[in-house]
């Protein structure tokens, strides 16, 4: 399995590529913080990403024997606007209450939802869009939590054309099985660290510089690809699986950023890293594993594809990694 | 007494009636396999296509029923809403394996030209139908599409690479055209349409290399039988339109 296998990557794919990449790094998730302050008195803090440049569409509707006393106040953050209200909550009890978001269901955007009692007992979940609400409740199986956190992962890497091109990027220049193997891991390991340590609190890395390094890792891929196609050699070439692991580094940071476990229970992070971490193992693997079937159907088909169509995936690399770079280096700058 | 064999004659004449009604169905599925073999095998001549293509067209014209605007809402953005939409009709997901089983059983040369006409018919259909916006699902013809489909490959088929080619293209064109207005009265862009042009282009690639890739005897056999499947499914999907419309 050499170059061969991607050579003959027809144009749809190319297409699909860019079109993603319209939406590429725009899931920040949103939050609800729901934190008892005495008795029947809660704070509510409603985070919502900026969402593709504008206030997001979902709001917040709270059930309606919450009562606001304070607010709501409105701050608006480089990245997200939050809301934060005072309530109290009627003989009802929060138990049971159902919280919506309505408009939540047009958008690819989750939203991390967490009770806190003074008790010291804990409730979270995560809102999809495909179901706008959250009922708050006390108990939660493990499997339903760990079931959410998947698909929060999977989520995150479906729709992080940056991280898919990444790989892409790899899987054009690696040659063999082998190779391919120890690439693929090397950048599991990789990000695998990196997210564990950032979830932990141990690391940190802001988002505006992370993105244009993330970015430039694509960029990076572009002549290296060149290099292989003309039958030069380099150690990007030689030995991919050392610039999967550095660069899957930094994408581990990138990861992280959709899995915000602020304010979530202590006992709870394990199992969340674990589960989003598989998430985004599950969604990177389905890639891998569609690429390569698509790779092998084209050798049993004998297609014979313009040469412009044979290189326009590699193409696709270095021109998203470039104006990536370029865009996300002048937000920085900005 | 006289009652139960009252009620044994009865279950008798019952029985009688339903193995009567099983011939006929039987024997009508025959005639149509038959007739649809006969047609194919002197297509050549273009006058069979010629009938074949301005029944197409009839049926087109036939009956557009307005359906239910609704399109899958997978939380993961337009594009991966069309990906999923082909999954979820019968009549997209069945057309394009169809296919796929068919090219694969013309050989590889007629599976080239295939696996990049259907996406590409689909897509330009898909454009076409956005431009109506009043979700025409055309439900008799996008049926009777895969029924075809279905038992060409039952009957193993080997189409000459031109028919076969109309064939793929009739098909993207008609299905896409659903598909395009029926995203468009949901209000999805064209992101989604290329979505559903590339999970379509995903699956016939993967089903067409598929079935190129065996070899032995038996697995073609296997193929014909997924074809007579997709057959029944058409047969019994045009039985319930009958039934919704009677």
């Amino acid at each position: 399995m050499t170059l061969k296998v991607f050579s003959a990557t027809p144009v749809t794919l190319f297409i699909c590529i860019l079109a993603g990449a319209v939406f590429a790094h725009e899931s920040q998730p949103g939050s609800l913080d729901i934190r008892q302050m005495a008795g029947s008195r809660y704070e509510v803090i409603w985070k919502a990403p900026i969402y593709y440049g504008r206030p997001h569409p979902a709001r917040l509707e709270l059930p309606g024997h919450w009562q606001t006393v304070v607010g709501p106040t409105e701050r608006v953050l480089s990245d997200s606007y939050v809301y934060r209200r005072v309530i109290t909550i009627g003989e009802k009890g929060v138990h049971g209450s159902i919280v919506r978001f309505p408009g939540l269901e047009g958008t690819i955007t989750d939203v991390f939802v967490r009770l806190n009692r003074l008790d010291g007992t804990t409730m979270t979940a995560v809102v999809r869009p495909t179901k706008p609400y959250a009922e708050l409740r006390g108990e939660r199986s493990w499997h339903t939590t760990a079931g959410e956190y998947t698909g929060l992962g999977f989520h995150h890497i479906m729709l992080g054309v940056d991280h898919l091109l990444f790989v892409l990027g790899l899987l054009l220049i690696v040659k063999g099985r082998i190779m391919l193997l120890k690439t693929i891991t090397s950048f599991t390991v990789a990000h695998s660290i990196t997210l564990a340590i950032a979830t932990l609190g141990y690391a940190s890395a802001p988002l505006p510089p992370l993105n244009a390094a993330i970015a430039l890792s694509i960029l990076f891929l572009g002549p290296e690809i060149v290099r292989s196609w003309r039958g030069e050699t380099s150690l990007t070439i030689r030995f991919p699986w050392v610039v999967a692991f550095m660069f899957g580094l930094l994408h581990g940071f990138g990861f992280a950023s959709g899995l915000s476990t602020t304010g979530m229970p202590r006992a709870e992070l394990p199992l969340a890293l674990l589960f989003f971490n598989v998430g985004v193992e599950l969604g990177q693997i389905g890639f891998v594993a569609v690429m390569l079937l698509l790779g092998r159907s084209f050798r049993v088909l004998e297609m014979r594809w313009p040469l412009w169509v044979e290189r326009a995936p590699g193409y696709a690399v270095g021109i998203c990694g470039a104006y990536w770079t370029i865009q996300r280096t002048m937000m920085l700058i900005k | 007494m006289n009652g139960t064999f009252k009620t044994r004659v009865s279950n008798h004449e019952t029985d009688r009636d339903s193995r009567k009604a099983d011939y006929r169905i039987m024997q009508s599925f025959e005639i149509c396999l038959f007739e649809v073999s006969k047609l194919f095998r002197i297509s050549r001549s273009g006058f069979r296509i010629s009938q074949a293509v301005s029944f197409v067209l009839f049926l087109l014209a036939f009956n557009p029923s307005p359906a239910d605007a609704h399109l899958v809402n997978t939380g993961f953005g337009t594009f991966y809403d069309g990906v999923v939409h082909l999954f979820i009709t019968p009549s997209d997901i069945l057309v394009a394996i169809g296919l796929g089983l068919l090219a694969g059983l013309c050989g590889a040369a007629a599976s080239r030209g295939v696996i990049v006409a259907l996406p590409a018919a689909w897509l330009a259909g898909e454009m076409v139908g956005s431009i109506y916006p009043t979700a025409i699902t055309l439900p008799w013809v996008t049926t009777l599409s895969f029924g075809i489909v279905g038992v060409l490959v039952a009957l193993n088929a080997t189409l000459p690479r031109t028919v076969m080619l109309i064939l793929t293209c009739t098909a993207g064109l008609l299905h896409g055209f659903v598909n395009g207005s029926t995203m468009a009265a949901a209000g999805t862009n064209r992101l989604g349409m290329l979505g559903a042009a590339l999970a379509v282009f995903i699956v016939i690639t993967l089903i067409t290399a598929l079935v190129v890739s065996l070899r032995a005897q038996w697995s073609r056999i296997v193929v014909r039988v997924a074809g007579s499947w997709i057959a029944a499914v058409g047969l019994l999907m045009l039985g319930w339109l009958v039934k919704g419309q009677g």
